[in-house]
């Protein structure tokens, strides 16, 4: 039987006087969401606010449906939610929200996003990036148009295709990966992987520190380097 | 969406959303910016925003300013201040001012259908239907745009290449261009023809 140790940060940043992130974790239930919302005013805050307090609710609940499922049903609502929220208020008007949400099994994770939210995995050393963004420059390295190199660096690159409540449906896209013991996991806003490259990620996380103390180094990188966006960081420790 | 804030003698007047091709100024009022100044001619200047957003003097009496220095034509970046008369208009182009703010884009429903006619390169001849909201455009490694479908129309948006691809001859900004019909693209050495059916 697997266990699992999770613990996150998330911070304004440097230069951002709102946190439009917002995240939640429960080891017990086995879950980890982070949101990074879209939207003048607050409407950042809230889109990513319902994010987390639909999926809190509904993986904390005893779902009679398989964890792909509960997940995809869970994140059509929150869009569903914003969306109306959305349309009911021109304050809110145009708001929206990325998701990262991971459910933990036995020896399986469960993982939905939408956007560029993204979840890692790092195991015996090496790094690797579990989800694919949902935006115009990876759309351009999926098609062989761009490198990967040129797309850190396009003035484009914080383009996304897909949000939570832009539209009254959403495309999630849900996969299953394997669980192994001393796997570690990062979830994280795109003010953290904007800023920290995959080698400086990895290091932190080689370092086998407890999650509470990697999440805070993750972030605190993130603002050494200018923290120029809202930046947030769950880490899990797998045992 | 770029837009000048107007002030005359450091009292802020108004903003003006530069939410078209070409914005005129002058003391005439049918301009798209109208400047009650006798300083100011009746048709002083324009600022353009296809290819790299500019500002050209039409021949004015008393001259435009950007940044201190008198200009007949003048690429504008954001924070540029640009004095006509007794008038300060500060470009914004807010695109540039928070480059690490997330921007959703959301296709629109088909309304129009467009298409590619290739009349010069490699391919000439060829017609492209547009059937997606993105298409992209160009070669890996050279220059690349992407065609997005938005609501109203569709948006050339350079994506790579060492120079971006031109439009009726004139390179395009980064924030892209909105295409009419008729528009020629010169990209990765092909040239197309964008037609509304």
């Amino acid at each position: 039987m697997t266990e699992i140790r999770i613990w996150g940060a998330t911070d304004p940043g440097r230069q951002r006087e709102h946190n439009e992130d917002a995240i939640a974790w429960d080891a017990t239930s086995g879950f980890a969401i982070l949101a990074d919302g879209v939207g003048g005013q607050n409407a950042g805050e809230v889109a990513s606010g319902l994010v987390i307090s639909v999926l809190d609710a509904r993986l904390r609940a005893d779902a009679d449906m398989a964890p792909e499922q509960m997940l995809d049903a869970a994140v059509r609502e929150a869009n569903a939610q914003i969306h109306h929220r959305a349309a009911a208020n021109p304050l809110y008007s145009g708001m929206g929200s990325t998701v990262v949400a991971v459910q933990f099994l036995p020896k399986h994770l469960v993982v939905a996003h939408v956007g560029d939210s993204r979840l890692y995995r790092w195991r015996a050393g090496t790094l690797e990036l579990l989800t694919l963004d949902h935006s115009l420059v990876q759309e351009m390295v999926s098609g062989g148009f761009m490198s990967a190199e040129e797309a850190r660096a396009s003035g484009h690159r914080h383009v996304i295709t897909r949000a939570l409540g832009s539209a009254p449906e959403v495309e999630v896209e849900v996969q299953r990966h394997d669980l192994r013991t001393g796997d570690r996991l990062l979830l994280c806003s795109d003010g953290l992987s904007d800023l920290v490259d995959d080698d400086e990620i990895a290091a932190v996380l080689a370092r086998g520190a407890p999650a509470e103390v990697a999440a805070l180094d993750l972030v605190a990188l993130a603002n050494e380097k200018g923290g120029s966006d809202n930046i947030s960081a769950i880490v899990v420790e797998v045992h | 969406m770029p837009k000048l804030i107007i002030t005359r003698e450091g009292v802020s007047l108004r903003d003006y959303p530069l939410d078209q091709q070409r914005t005129t100024i002058g003391r005439k009022p049918d301009n798209d910016v109208y400047l009650d100044d006798q300083t100011v001619s009746s048709e002083h200047a324009a600022v353009s925003l296809i290819g790299a957003p500019a500002i050209t003097d039409l021949g004015s009496t008393n001259g435009t300013f950007v940044n201190g220095v008198r200009i007949s034509k003048q690429d504008l970046k954001h924070g540029d201040v640009i004095r006509i008369g007794q008038h300060e208009l500060k470009y914004i182009d807010e695109q540039t001012q928070d480059l690490a703010a997330t921007v959703v884009f959301t296709a629109a429903a088909p309304t129009r259908n467009a298409r590619l006619h290739v009349v010069a390169g490699a391919r000439a001849g060829t017609v492209l239907d547009v059937t997606q909201d993105r298409t992209t455009l160009g070669k890996p490694g050279g220059q690349i745009a992407v065609l997005l479908r938005e609501a109203g129309g569709f948006r050339l948006l350079p994506m790579a290449g060492k120079s971006p691809a031109r439009v009726n001859q004139q390179a395009i900004a980064a924030q892209g261009v909105v295409l009419s019909d008729g528009d020629e693209i010169d990209i990765a050495g092909s040239r197309l023809r964008f037609e509304v059916k």
